[in-house]
């Protein structure tokens, strides 16, 4: 699945090649920039999604850079930094980033990001659905489809079921899926979670979808 | 300087001049000279020495008057000798001489200290931005060769950058620089950012969180009220209870402020302990007990909160639970707001 294109600008070999990884296991493809001589032009030769761009490098401050490239093209810039007050933040969003994000981050918040930029810089937006198994759940709208027949989830329900079905094979705990809700500001607790969990069973029921989810015994769930 | 001040420090002066004019009175009496004319001699006399002491005392007046005015005023009072002239007498030019130079002397060690004290803090700082390179890099090769030992690794990271931030507040709370930036904030986002970025440690401990009533907006640093924050909740997830843990979040609106309480129902605080938690290094008789205290958390909270100018304050009862407000003053923000 080819999901775009990264730049990483990072002089500290570790990360660069940690950060590259991570973003290839992910699916994106991850370029790693290391001629910081000629790094604005090789920013904008390589025709990339996205740059994710340290401050502290040799040769040309990571300010500059960004301001530089945001001269000539609009690819979005997330600042990596560890820098951390609100004066290098707004710093970084004046010379035309479009996130900050302070080290050492949480890599799960850094891919969410990414994500989130990389969807609002497309313009032609691909139809959110994921297909499983003959069941269709459609992201924009909220609804799954089984055999001809529709039902409507909620947020959380949604939520639950999209997970489920990325991890397709692995189970996912039940911490998993509450920090993946948490993420989209829905603090649930243990008791939410197994009540969001037994509607959503209900509900695919209603469609047909039975005995798709498994509890696995202390755990988590799997489809 | 009061007159009966000036009389009683110069009395031998008086003395000896009223000696003079009684022995001179003798002398003049003796040599028969006219009772009037005598008379006359010594009054010119008491004239011309009150004259000259007048004279005197004014002029002293004037500089001491003006000294302790200053010095009154003055916040600092080691600066006191750039604030007076110098006097036209001779023992007044000696003092203030010496004066000025103390003050100078002052001033320079006053100075270096706080030259040593930003250098310092600034070396910290660089410092703790060096070395949250390398935990980046450490706490990446941990999650992308997931194991059981680098899950462990990732915990010790975790709390690695715990303590960084700790340091890198403390270094900023302790300068006289004002390096906080306010702006319009809203209490749900950075309560909501708070809670997702800490929802690891709350889901691990199984906290239940209830937010009510969190529409408001208020003015200050959004970095350091998200710092203040996660203090505030790691206490909570420290000193949690052990049957359903719950941390609730809540504003209160008074006439001036908005008051953000945060409520744990966790082991509390005893009634001996409560007036020091705050204070520095303080662990108190649970913070030995249950998780290793470093005594920094609250100390942060209230001394980056007074930088803030808010008000930060703790109730707590033992075995119940712990409230903790933080006021957010409106006045002078709204005032701020209307300027702008």
């Amino acid at each position: 699945m080819e999901k775009g294109k990264i730049l990483v600008v990072e002089d500290h070999k570790p990360i660069r090649d940690e950060l590259c990884d991570f973003l290839s296991r992910y699916g994106y493809e991850a370029k790693p920039l290391t001629d910081y001589e000629t790094i604005i032009e090789d920013c904008i030769n390589e025709q990339a999604d996205l740059i994710l761009l340290d401050i502290n490098l040799p040769v040309l401050d990571g300010y500059y850079i960004c301001r530089e490239i945001r001269k000539q093209s609009e690819i979005p810039i997330i600042v990596v930094t560890s820098r951390d007050s609100e004066m290098d933040e707004l710093m970084s969003m004046n010379l035309g980033a479009d996130d900050f994000i302070t080290k050492p981050y949480n890599t799960q918040i850094l891919m969410a990001r990414i994500a989130s930029i990389l969807r609002r810089s497309r313009k032609t937006e691909k139809q959110n659905t994921m297909v499983y198994n003959g069941l269709k759940v459609c992201l924009n709208d909220s609804t799954a489809h089984y055999k001809g027949k529709t039902t409507e989830l909620t947020k959380n329900e949604l939520r639950i079921l999209y997970t489920l079905i990325k991890n397709q094979g692995t189970i996912v705990s039940r911490d998993q899926l509450m920090e993946m809700l948490w993420q989209s500001n829905e603090f649930v607790d243990d008791n939410t979670l197994t009540v969001n969990v037994n509607r959503l069973r209900k509900r695919m029921e209603t469609i047909g979808w039975k005995n798709q989810i498994q509890t696995k015994r202390g755990q988590g769930y799997m489809v | 300087m009061t007159v009966a001040e000036y009389i009683r420090d110069y009395k031998m002066n008086f003395i000896f001049h009223i000696l003079f004019l009684m022995i001179l009175t003798a002398i003049l009496t003796t040599m028969r000279l006219d009772p009037f004319a005598v008379i006359y001699i010594v009054l010119i006399g008491v004239l011309l020495a009150m004259a000259a002491a007048v004279y005197d005392y004014l002029r002293k007046r004037t500089f001491y008057q003006n000294m302790k005015a200053c010095f009154r005023e003055l916040d600092q009072k080691y600066l006191i000798s750039e604030m007076i002239e110098a006097p036209d007498f001779a023992e007044g030019k000696m003092f203030y001489h010496y004066l000025e130079d103390i003050c100078k002397d002052a001033n320079d060690e006053i100075l270096s200290y706080k030259e040593q004290s930003s250098e310092y803090r600034e070396y910290i700082e660089m410092w703790i931005h060096e070395v949250k390179t390398p935990v980046a890099a450490m706490k990446l090769m941990a999650e992308n060769h997931p194991d059981e030992k680098t899950k462990q690794m990732m915990e010790e990271l975790e709390k690695v950058e715990y303590y960084l931030d700790q340091a890198l507040y403390y270094a900023r709370s302790s300068g006289v620089e004002k390096d906080y930036m306010v702006k319009e904030l809203q209490i749900r986002e950075i309560v909501e950012k708070v809670l997702r970025s800490n929802a690891r440690l709350l889901i691990k401990s199984k906290m239940k969180i209830e937010m009510d009533d969190l529409e408001k907006t208020i003015y200050s640093d959004e970095k350091w009220i998200e710092f203040i924050l996660k203090q505030i909740m790691i206490n909570a997830v420290k000193y949690r209870s052990d049957k359903n843990p719950r941390l609730r979040f809540q504003t209160r609106e008074l006439q001036d402020s908005v008051i953000l309480e945060i409520e744990d129902n966790g082991i509390g605080i005893s009634a001996k302990d409560l007036p020091k938690v705050m204070e520095k290094g303080y662990t108190g008789t649970t913070g030995r007990k249950y998780a290793k205290s470093t005594g920094m958390g609250l100390y942060l909270c209230r001394s980056l909160s007074e930088k803030l100018g808010l008000n930060f304050y703790i109730d707590s009862k033992e075995g119940a639970g712990t409230k903790v407000c933080i006021g957010f003053p409106r006045n002078s923000m709204t005032f701020l707001k209307k300027e702008e």
